[in-house]
């Protein structure tokens, strides 16, 4: 794959032969032979269906599966590195998570420990990598106002549950940053939030590319979210990828009948009439 | 949770079988045996296991065989009663205090509330005071410590089952509130009731063993296996099988029902949660 | 915030004391028949039976008499026994006090069993010793207490012969006899408080460990052993300890059996005695104390849950 400008540059991750296979369940495996680029600065994303192996994908590069339940082979290309994606060892993993790759959760409300304030979510992370305490809670801080969340000091004393949807979303998204990866995976990042809500973080993580020159790997199950967002798209279908393109190129001209299927299907708004100086607007399937 | 080799079909099957050997063993004692629980001519004082006292003699020269058997009888049996009486009281209570809701509902969870709130050891010992011991009371006693519980856990269940559509589409119809319980919602939540059953069984057998014990429950000479340790207490170092025998038997009875619980726990749950990724 | 919710729980506490308090003293209301001519027997003397029913709080109005035992005990004076005539409050003071070190002697010992066993039996679920540990706690669970007290007995000190068999020396007099005394029966009372709370511990760390926010806390970079002692055992703690809270409980109840168990002259001897002596008094006397015991440890569980889980706290 090359960019949207048609050079091949050096990409940020690439992903080669990605096999899932969960033990003890017999029958397809969540992924089979994946494979997948990111060019330097870009987003990608990841289309499909629920089960269409995509979330396990996206776990399966952070190597946050868990090896007692699932059997992952393939290998990773990171920055000149490669990297056994069915390796076991957590040493490998430890040094690669949070400082190389970030990854946000789809149910931010999960995601937080509850016991735990803001504040202390964030800044362990960084104590692990042998920050002092002052530097990591004033990254901590620098943190939190880069994903625009007002009222900074108030926040990071509190506790997950006294924080609103939104911003739960932008505190896992500090969270994943915070070690400063150059690789971030959001897993249906928008998902569980109103429309406004999506548009918000939408805007906030193109800028995050920006300030922080991310590459992103972005799963959801919206076609039409993605292609506002990424310039590459990858769609799956159960655990395969039967779709690959520059984000126009899929969406305008699809070669694989689902991918067909998928875009018809996003309800489109269409004004059809005009009465008594109101619009009115219907929706076409 | 359980992570035995056998499945929880044939653990249930293994806990009932015991417990019917159990129980045809000693009804075949108490039934064809020559001795009589209370008779203390019957043999030799603290003779050994011989081949006319399988069990040997107690310190007052009663048969030792029959006495145990006739404590697995009255364990057994207190077990059942307590267990049958107070969920056929409690189930109904629960399931129609969830159904209903309302205010009916609240109070009954208030009620609930302040009961738990004090221990059952009290309530237990304060009952006795006033009622006296022996075996019935000894029952009376038990049900009524139970029946909170039983209207705590049925209604919690009950009100999950509610939650679930087709009484949802019941309620739609008009269905009378009366109607919906028995006919919609109880026989779904029989296999939790049947485990609560088991579990209160299992709590009831303990407890009036323990009651016993204390001197409590049920009265002597009659040998319930509480009373059977407590008297036999002081030979524990000269004659161990004097309490050996009633605590084993005690404790196989414990078990298999325990075992019967858990059993249907799990193979209740397979059936409901299918393994999650 | 803090201060509604702590006002409400006082308040709670101070109505179930209150409703308990007035059970216990109806209680003797509520015996079927005529307590004193019961308790006299053939020693029946009209005059007598009247002085015992007036001692007993029988004649005269519920309320006025009720008033009067409440107001009596909380200074302390609890009447005389039915059966040796003796003060009340001066025999069980003692009995309770050293009910109370045998209550915490047990509440150590289940700690130590369990905290362990939970772990280990978490952490290694998916190995034989892991299997082992669950069916051990299983089994204890189903055995009733004061079998397994009988068993230690039978084990340690009739054939090993290493501990006595129960009773109580002053500590004073005989330090590590009275040490040595009360080992089986402290440990006998937290096997039961111990079997229940491993499971739960077990169960809580099991499920913290499949957790979203663990996964969270690795996609950041956290190392296992930080994982471990941050997210998981944090979070699993919480379940824990109001397990923890529900039995201590039974740590009442447990104590009256392991005393008989042992001949330890604690409370729940004296409260059996009483029962069995109809010592109503006594009786009442005992059960209100246990009353008063049981609603303080409660309130000082639901206080310290409150300090420790922030979601309690909005």
């Amino acid at each position: 794959m090359s960019d949207s400008n048609g050079n091949g540059l050096q990409s940020a991750i690439e992903v080669q032969h990605l096999t899932v296979t969960y033990r003890g369940r017999r029958g397809a495996p969540a992924v089979l032979d994946a494979n997948l680029e990111v060019p330097r600065k870009e987003i990608v994303g990841i289309v499909g269906q629920s089960g269409s192996g995509k979330s396990t994908l996206g776990m399966a590069v952070a190597g946050l599966l868990d090896p007692r339940q699932c059997e992952v082979s393939g290998t990773m290309r990171l920055g000149g590195t490669s990297i056994d994606l069915g390796s076991t060892e957590n040493s490998v993993w430890e040094t690669l998570r949070g400082s190389r790759i970030g990854y946000v959760f789809q149910d931010a409300q999960a995601a937080l420990n509850p016991l735990l304030t803001v504040e202390q979510l964030l800044v362990q992370p960084q104590r692990h990598r042998g920050v002092d305490l002052s530097a990591a809670r004033s990254i901590a801080r620098e943190m939190l106002e880069a994903v625009e969340i007002p009222d900074v000091e108030r926040r990071l004393r509190q506790y997950p549950h006294e924080l609103s949807g939104g911003m739960k979303q932008r505190a896992v998204i500090a969270a994943a940053l915070i070690g400063k990866p150059g690789v971030l995976i959001a897993d249906e990042p928008t998902t569980a939030l109103d429309v406004t809500l999506q548009a918000q973080i939408i805007r906030l993580l193109k800028r995050l590319k920006d300030e922080f020159e991310l590459s992103i790997i972005f799963i959801s199950h919206d076609i039409d979210l993605v292609a506002d967002i990424a310039s590459h798209i990858v769609v799956m279908k159960d655990g395969v990828v039967i779709e690959a393109g520059s984000a126009d190129s899929v969406v305008r001209k699809p070669s694989h009948p689902y991918t067909n299927e998928l875009i018809r299907s996003i309800p489109r708004l269409e004004k059809v009439g005009f009465f008594q100086d109101t619009e009115f607007w219907s929706s076409r399937g | 949770m359980s992570t035995s080799r056998f499945s929880p079909s044939q653990r249930i099957r293994i806990g009932f079988f015991v417990l019917a050997l159990l129980f045809i063993a000693t009804g075949l004692v108490l039934l064809m045996g020559s001795y009589s629980y209370d008779d203390i001519g019957a043999g030799e004082r603290l003779a050994t296991p011989s081949s006319s006292h399988l069990f040997g003699v107690d310190s007052y020269g009663r048969d030792y065989l029959t006495r145990v058997s006739l404590g697995v009888v009255i364990s057994l049996g207190v077990g059942v009663t307590v267990s049958l009486l107070s969920i056929a009281i409690g189930a109904p209570i629960g399931v129609y205090s969830a159904i209903r809701g309302g205010w009916l509902d609240m109070s009954i969870g208030r009620i609930l509330e302040v009961l738990f709130a004090f221990p059952q050891i009290l309530l237990a010992l304060v009952l006795i005071t006033i009622l006296g011991s022996g075996i019935q009371t000894a029952m009376v006693v038990l049900v009524i410590i139970y029946i909170p519980i039983v209207v705590r856990y049925v209604r919690n269940v009950a009100l999950v089952e509610a939650q679930q559509d087709y009484l949802l589409s019941a309620q739609m119809y008009g269905s009378p509130k009366f109607r919906q319980c028995f006919v919609h919602v109880l026989p779904n939540i029989q296999g939790s009731i049947l485990v609560l059953a088991s579990s209160i069984a299992a709590f009831a057998m303990i407890a009036e063993a323990t009651l016993s014990y204390l001197g409590l429950g049920v009265r002597p000479p009659l040998p319930s296996l509480g009373i059977l340790l407590t008297e036999n207490q002081g030979f524990l170092s000269t004659e161990p099988r004097l309490i050996f025998f009633p605590a084993a038997v005690l404790v196989l009875l414990v078990i298999s029902v325990n075992q019967i619980g858990d059993a249907l726990v799990d193979k209740l749950d397979l059936k409901r949660n299918p393994v999650r990724a | 915030m803090t201060l509604r919710y702590l006002t409400t729980r006082l308040l709670g506490s101070l109505a179930t004391l209150v409703v308990s308090s007035f059970l216990i003293f109806a209680m003797v209301r509520l015996i079927p028949g005529d307590p004193a001519t019961a308790l006299l027997g053939r020693a029946f003397d009209p005059e007598v039976a009247a002085l015992m029913r007036k001692r007993l709080g029988l004649d005269g109005n519920f309320f006025i008499q009720y008033l009067d035992w409440i107001r009596a005990a909380l200074t302390g004076d609890f009447g005389y026994s039915l059966i040796n005539g003796a003060k009340i409050n001066e025999q069980i003071l003692d009995r309770f006090l050293r009910t109370l070190h045998l209550m915490i002697g047990g509440l150590l010992f289940g700690l130590a069993i369990a905290i362990p066993l939970g772990t280990v039996s978490a952490r290694r679920r998916d190995q034989k010793a892991g299997s082992f540990l669950m069916g051990l706690n299983g089994l204890l669970i189903s055995v009733p207490q004061f079998i397994t007290g009988l068993l230690l007995v039978y084990i340690f000190a009739v054939i090993l012969k290493w501990l006595p068999a129960g009773g109580w020396v002053d500590p004073k007099s005989d330090f590590r006899r009275w040490l040595t005394a009360m080992i089986l029966p402290c440990i006998t009372l937290g096997l039961a408080l111990s079997a229940f709370t491993a499971r739960v511990l077990r169960t809580s760390i099991v499920e913290a460990t499949v957790a979203d926010y663990v996964v969270a806390a690795k996609s950041w970079g956290l190392p296992e052993r930080k994982v471990y002692r941050w997210h998981i055992y944090r979070n699993a703690a919480l379940p824990t300890l109001t397990t923890v809270g529900l039995e201590i409980g039974y740590l009442f109840g447990g104590s009256v059996v392991v005393e008989e168990i042992f001949g330890y002259p604690g409370v729940g001897q004296l409260t059996v005695d009483a029962i069995s002596g109809r010592d109503y008094p006594m009786v009442q006397a005992a059960v209100l104390l246990f009353a008063v015991g049981f609603t303080l440890i409660n309130l000082l569980v639901d206080l310290s849950l409150f300090f420790v889980d922030p979601r309690l706290r909005k």
